[in-house]
């Protein structure tokens, strides 16, 4: 088809400057797009704007896009153009004009000028982030950098350093206090510090030394003596190293067993001379045997003397100078107590824990034993006994006892016959007698009691040769501490019988060693990594702050 | 030729970024500290030393974004290691803390990292995913063209409602003179329209003029709907006709724009957070580390 668009320029009416243009084209288009055969630039039109086109003989116009066209004052998608119908397209306006000859249909196109009407201002309206005002995202930057730096780093630190702020600072309402600092809570034990962090913290940019822990724990035991010649191996080692401060309540003392087998797994490697202690990494899986630490008896210096710790054998016997028979006293038809009944003893009848729960308490001759190993010597007088634990004074007592007996059986029957006057008294006489009696009865009963009877049923007693009227008793010590190095509660093992760790029932004779050994302990105590049984770390049992007891050989 | 950030060379970064994640958890895993695990192991150490070089590596982007005439790797290789690098140090930030979070500063620096770092991922999301939808609501135009496009149908109402007279030309005027969108930032993200016009209500046999809400040009279409009703002159009706037409465009027109002002500033509000955090996180990381060790 042929299209006529005739653009109108300048002027109005008949006088109106006009240039006419020829198009052949199948179908018009119109839009901004270099590609339309009408070409009308402008942001408002589309690139494809509308298309008219022929058909059925009607020539129709349809929007492209969404802004649609405005034919005669009203929106519309498609429309059929008759004469002088008005479009309106962005800021042009097409009037279809009456057909002359030649062409199949001719526009007018005019550029309207912009109305002097009401109209949405852009301008007036803030639609950007970037336009509203303190929007600025580089002075929040700095500002947020100063403000942290300054309060987060250069006045704090200025405020540690000089002491004498430190004190207003720390009063002042609103500002953080030094808890801000902290990488964790303090363990409550070390809240009596409160917020004085110089308290262990002495110097900037330096660790915590030890000193600064031993300022409060003075008696603390060191792990070996100072006198010790390997203490280098702990050259760089601080309380810290094992005591992690600011991780809160339960984790200041670690019991994970990797502390100590760090060194106790390669010793041999770390120390100049053989260690004293063999290897152990963990409970079950590496441990020694237990050492038992023995009490071995000075005649030179009559003394007892701890010995160093000497492992369990079959020829280890324990030297208390005590006799006893554990079988016999345990005996489950019973023992005959002093009464001549029969008694059925068990352990606790004489072993009891004693207050705290850890150890045994000590075993009492006049609690444990004397109720039916009494020291009676008379039996006309069972009541009366002799002192225990004082062989001196035994004869002592025997003598004052039969002489008080001779006085009141035979001398005053001796005194009934009564005295002639003028005659010699025959008090001399009586005396003679007397003292010879006293003597002689003393003295058998003494070897009675001593050799036979009551001392030598538990106790090593000799005579001594030279001095027939006295005795020696060995003295008798039971040990305490058999396990030197380590902690046995036997409170908290109170839910075992004592026969399952000690074969006491077994035991006829005082020198056998009670204590069980490690795999007794192993029954039920695994490893600290252990999926079954009772896990059980180094510090179940040790302590690593034991000077005391632990090293007797290598104490200054 | 254009490519995603996301994929330059591969997605090479992704691959550094996955190394550090899969190996510092492996590390972590593996790392059996004596006591807990905190800052303060070797690993703790490594992880804190690690952490650190990355956020100033990740910060010194800001710096070659502005290096225009800078060769030191390309502006996009660098966007593609700032966005893999910045999730990896989520994770290696947050394995060095070994889990011990409190009160304090150190937990304060972990928390605007972390705070950055989500920003990130949050601008990372918006420019993966809004440019294609603030081209779809233009649909074809620019703001500039909406604007223009709203002020020619203003302009067509202003000339259609002189043939109409009372109430509905001061409707028309007040509803253009009243036009209000944008503003405030809330404004702005939310895609407020606090367009008012004025409308005559009727109180027994006095009428009177009240201004109330226009958004998005409804109530002046309720209006113009309301007269078309009550109309019995078919000229009339026409012209309302034409202005209600005009008015239901300018009020997708304003509903594309309202969408348009709320898609653009989502897509730039999370810098507003990224950057200022950003300082803010260098300061305390700072203060973090000296205080770590002045305290030793």
């Amino acid at each position: 088809m042929y299209v006529l668009i005739r653009r109108l320029g300048a002027g109005s009416g008949p006088t109106r400057t006009f240039q006419d243009e020829e198009l052949a084209v199948d179908q018009l288009s119109i839009g901004r797009g270099t590609d339309q055969e009408l070409l009308l630039p402008g942001e408002r039109v589309a690139y494809r704007h509308a298309e008219i086109s022929l058909s059925a003989g009607q020539y129709r116009i349809r929007a492209l896009g969404s802004a649609g066209v405005t034919l005669n004052g009203r929106s519309c998608k498609v429309a059929v153009l008759n004469s002088g119908d008005q479009i309106l397209i962005g800021d042009y306006r097409l009037v279809v004009l009456p057909t002359p000859e030649g062409v199949d249909l001719a526009l007018s196109l005019e550029v309207l000028e912009q109305q002097d009407a009401p109209a949405v201002d852009p301008t007036l309206f803030t639609t950007r982030l970037d336009a509203l005002p303190h929007w600025r995202s580089r002075r929040w930057a700095w500002l947020l950098f100063s403000v942290m730096l300054l309060g987060a780093l250069l006045l704090p630190a200025l405020v540690a350093l000089q002491s004498n702020w430190q004190s207003s600072f720390r009063d002042t309402p609103l500002v953080p206090d030094d808890s801000f600092w902290l990488s964790g809570p303090l363990h409550s034990m070390h809240s009596t510090i409160g917020k004085d962090c110089q308290a262990c913290h002495t110097s900037p940019f330096s660790r915590v030394k030890n000193e600064a822990c031993m300022e409060c724990h003075t008696d603390t035991a060191m792990h070996i003596s100072e006198s010790h010649p390997d203490t280098s191996m702990f050259e760089g080692e601080r309380c810290a190293s094992c005591h992690h401060e600011h991780n809160g309540e339960k984790r200041m003392v670690f019991d994970d067993q990797r502390f100590c087998a760090d060194c106790h797994g390669e010793l041999q490697h770390r120390m100049s001379d053989t260690p004293t202690v063999e290897q152990a990494t963990d409970f079950y899986a590496d441990h020694p045997e237990f050492r038992l630490s023995m009490l071995q008896w000075q005649p030179q210096s009559q003394s007892w003397l701890q010995s160093p710790r000497q492992t369990v054998a079959e020829s280890l016997q324990e030297n208390s100078h005590l006799t006893f028979d554990h079988a016999e006293h345990l005996d489950p038809l019973g023992i005959k107590n002093e009464d001549g009944d029969w008694q059925v003893l068990s352990c606790n009848s004489c072993h009891q824990v004693a207050a705290g729960g850890i150890n045994m308490a000590p075993i009492k001759m006049e609690q444990h034993c004397g109720s039916c190993h009494a020291l009676s010597f008379d039996l006309q007088d069972p009541q009366r006994v002799v002192p225990h634990g004082k062989p001196d004074q035994v004869l002592a007592n025997l003598r004052e006892y039969y002489a008080a007996q001779f006085l009141r059986h035979r001398a005053a029957a001796a005194d009934a016959r009564g005295t002639r006057p003028g005659m010699r008294s025959n008090l001399s006489e009586l005396q003679r007698e007397g003292t010879l009696w006293v003597e002689k009865k003393s003295m058998a009963v003494a070897e009675d009691l001593f050799e036979r009877r009551a001392c030598a049923t538990c106790h090593q007693v000799e005579r001594n040769l030279k001095q027939p009227e006295k005795w020696l008793v060995k003295p008798v010590q039971l040990n305490k501490k058999w396990l030197a190095a380590s902690q046995f509660p036997h409170a908290r093992h109170s839910q075992s019988e004592c026969a399952d760790c000690h074969a006491a029932a077994q035991s006829t004779q005082a020198e056998d060693i009670l204590i069980p050994d490690i795999a007794v302990c192993q029954e039920c105590h695994k490893g600290q990594q252990a999926t079954q049984g009772l896990r059980s770390g180094c510090i179940s049992c040790h302590s690593y702050h034991q000077l005391e007891g632990a090293h007797p050989g290598v104490r200054p | 030729m254009h490519g995603s950030f996301l994929s330059h060379r591969g997605g090479a970064w992704l691959w550094v970024a996955l190394f550090l994640v899969f190996s510092s958890v492996l590390a972590y895993v593996w790392h059996e500290p004596l006591g807990t695990p905190n800052g303060g192991t070797w690993l703790g150490y490594t992880l804190g030393t690690l952490a650190t070089l990355l956020i100033v590596v990740l910060t010194l982007f800001g710096v070659r974004k502005r290096a225009y005439f800078s060769h030191f790797g390309s502006l996009k290789g660098w966007l593609s290691a700032h966005v893999y690098l910045g999730g990896s140090l989520l994770v290696l930030a947050t394995l060095h803390t070994g889990f011990q979070f409190g009160l304090n500063i150190h937990t304060l620096a972990w928390a605007l990292m972390v705070l950055v770092i989500v920003s990130g991922f949050y601008g990372v999301w918006v420019y993966w995913r809004y440019p294609a939808r603030i081209t779809r609501n233009r649909e074809g135009m620019t703001r500039a063209m909406i604007f223009s496009e709203i002020a020619d149908i203003d302009r067509k109402a202003s000339l259609v409602v002189e043939g109409l007279g009372s109430p509905a030309d001061r409707m028309v005027i007040t509803s253009i003179q009243r036009f209000s969108i944008g503003g405030g930032a809330w404004q702005q993200l939310s895609g407020g329209d606090r367009s008012r016009i004025m409308v005559a209500v009727n109180k027994g046999k006095q009428s009177s003029w009240k201004q109330v809400a226009n958004p998005t040009q409804q109530r002046l279409l309720d209006e113009l709907t309301g007269l078309l009703a009550r109309s019995a002159d078919p000229q009339e009706a026409a012209l309302l006709q034409e202005l209600i037409d005009l008015i239901s465009r300018k009020a997708k027109l304003v509903r594309q724009l309202l969408a348009d002002i709320r898609l653009q500033g989502l897509m730039e509000i999370w810098l507003y957070c990224h950057i200022p955090l950003t300082m803010a996180l260098l300061a305390t990381l700072l203060a973090h580390i000296v205080s770590v060790f002045f305290y030793w």
